[in-house]
């Protein structure tokens, strides 16, 4: 954890509490329950269909639970209205929790119908206010410390893959948000250039401090970048320690069965 | 029977006039299609059975019937029920009406051919609901629906010539009252076909001239 981090235990970052979520017949996520500390650097590893990037949507407020809570920095996402109208989502109330939380996508998800500095102005500019000069130096300031200072003129379409995924970067920094969500974002991109963009990750995440969620199979970057580790099967945790317990030592079978096959890959 | 040029620049300036009521009535019904096929992909993409069931059997009634049917009961039927209107307007009523369903079409694909990633991003940076509709959702699906309305347009305008039949003064109508008084069909009924292959080209050639500004930036 980055030394300039007072963690408050009170209040957690992110808490699950009994999570269900069901598509169709197909339990994602089975009374799923866990914790984040402030500035905790979490990693979710597992084979695909485990339910981690459902996880990672559902704290994104992108995918809604069936049952359960999800607690962001001390306050219900989903509180049950006395209103009697259970399924009515406030939206309000989601966005005023949400304005802490970015995320970064396995496919970029850029604006392709705006140039890359107005991809990063948008959110500043619409959501947090920030008038249009402010914002611009704001986000001049995100594309030169991602290397892309030269293409801010840019349209997305003409970027690279690699690129594309620097801009979804600081994107998602210029709403300075306390955490971060990080989906697969180098699933999409040729080792090298994956290699590059995990370089930069772990670079930000010593100068920013946030508390970062991770859904990725790069073991090697989990490694050196995991506070914890959580490993997920058919939608529960099944094990979870430090990297050097979960990664190096794993006690259960499933785990040890998942970790061989990506050696195998590599 | 030979071609008669004086006899074809003679009728000229009436079926000139025809043109301007033709390009009118096109349009008239191209604004009440855009609005009212607003309505029905508003109804089919809200994703509540009240709405999308009454809107998916209205589309498909309007796909299903012919336009002159449409046509012939708005200008014959209705009065019955005490709805009267001018030729004219009922024939940019039934244009509109009839196209509708198409546009409904043309703008429901083009939402659906948003990807979803580009709603979650607009989540993820916490844009407020209008501001994710008109700077990121709107724009997108606006694109591929441009070729897709420039032909509902062009289509349209040719099929205006129906509209002669319950009276309105468009250009076929013109002709037909020419060849009736002269009995020269040639040089009317020609030039009417020409006319509408000069507009309905220029048309065609402004809508790709639109598309390709529009696609230059993706």
């Amino acid at each position: 954890m980055p030394p300039d981090i007072t963690p408050n235990s009170a209040v957690p970052a992110i808490e699950l509490r009994d999570v269900c979520k069901r598509f169709g017949s197909l339990q994602v996520l089975d009374r799923l329950s866990f914790t984040v500390p402030g500035g905790e650097h979490l990693f979710l590893i597992g084979p695909s269909g485990s339910g981690k990037s459902t996880v990672l949507r559902m704290i994104m407020t992108l995918t809604r639970p069936d049952s359960g809570e999800i607690w962001i920095n001390g306050r219900n996402l989903y509180p049950v209205q006395h209103s009697g109208s259970s399924h009515r989502v406030d939206q309000r109330h989601l966005r005023s929790i949400r304005r802490d939380v970015g995320m970064v996508f396995q496919h970029f998800n850029l604006f392709d119908h705006m140039r890359v500095i107005n991809n990063v102005m948008e959110g500043p500019m619409r959501s947090l206010g920030l008038g249009r000069a402010e914002a611009e130096k704001r986000a001049l300031e995100l594309l030169d410390r991602v290397g892309l200072a030269d293409k801010s003129r840019a349209w997305p379409a003409e970027l690279s893959g690699g690129q594309k995924q620097r801009v979804a970067i600081a994107r998602a920094l210029a709403m300075q948000p306390k955490i971060m969500l990080f989906d697969e974002i180098t699933s999409a991109l040729d080792p090298e250039i994956a290699a590059e963009v995990l370089k930069l990750v772990r670079e930000l995440s010593t100068q920013f401090s946030m508390t970062m969620l991770f859904v990725t199979h790069q073991m090697r970057f989990a490694r050196t970048m995991a506070d914890r580790v959580l490993f997920f099967d058919g939608g529960r945790i099944i094990e979870e320690g430090t990297p050097e317990t979960v990664l190096d030592n794993p006690r259960q079978k499933r785990t040890q069965d998942f970790l061989a096959s990506l050696t195998e890959v590599s | 029977m030979t071609w008669n040029w004086t006899f074809a620049w003679h009728v000229l300036p009436t079926l000139l006039q025809g043109l301007v009521v033709t390009v009118e009535a096109t349009l008239a019904g191209m604004f009440l299609a855009l609005l009212i096929g607003l309505g029905w992909a508003g109804m089919l993409l809200s994703g509540r059975r009240m709405l999308v069931w009454p809107a998916r059997a209205i589309v498909e009634f309007i796909r299903n019937t012919p336009l002159l049917i449409q046509l012939f009961f708005i200008y014959y039927v209705l009065p019955q029920f005490h709805v009267e209107m001018s030729a004219l307007l009922t024939g940019m009523i039934a244009l509109g009406v009839n196209y509708s369903a198409y546009t409904a079409e043309v703008y429901r694909a083009g939402f659906q051919s948003v990807p979803r990633g580009q709603r979650d991003a607009a989540v993820a940076l916490n844009l407020p609901p209008h501001r994710a509709y008109f700077d990121v959702i709107l724009p997108q699906a606006v694109i591929p629906m441009i070729p897709a309305l420039g032909n509902n347009l062009v289509a349209m305008f040719k099929d205006t010539p129906l509209l002669s039949t319950i009276t309105v003064g468009e250009m076929m109508q013109k002709a037909l009252v020419i060849g009736d008084n002269t009995f020269r069909y040639l040089e009317p009924m020609t030039m009417v076909g020409v006319l509408f292959l000069v507009v309905s080209l220029i048309s065609s050639f402004g809508i790709s001239r639109c598309e390709r500004l529009t696609r230059r930036r993706s």
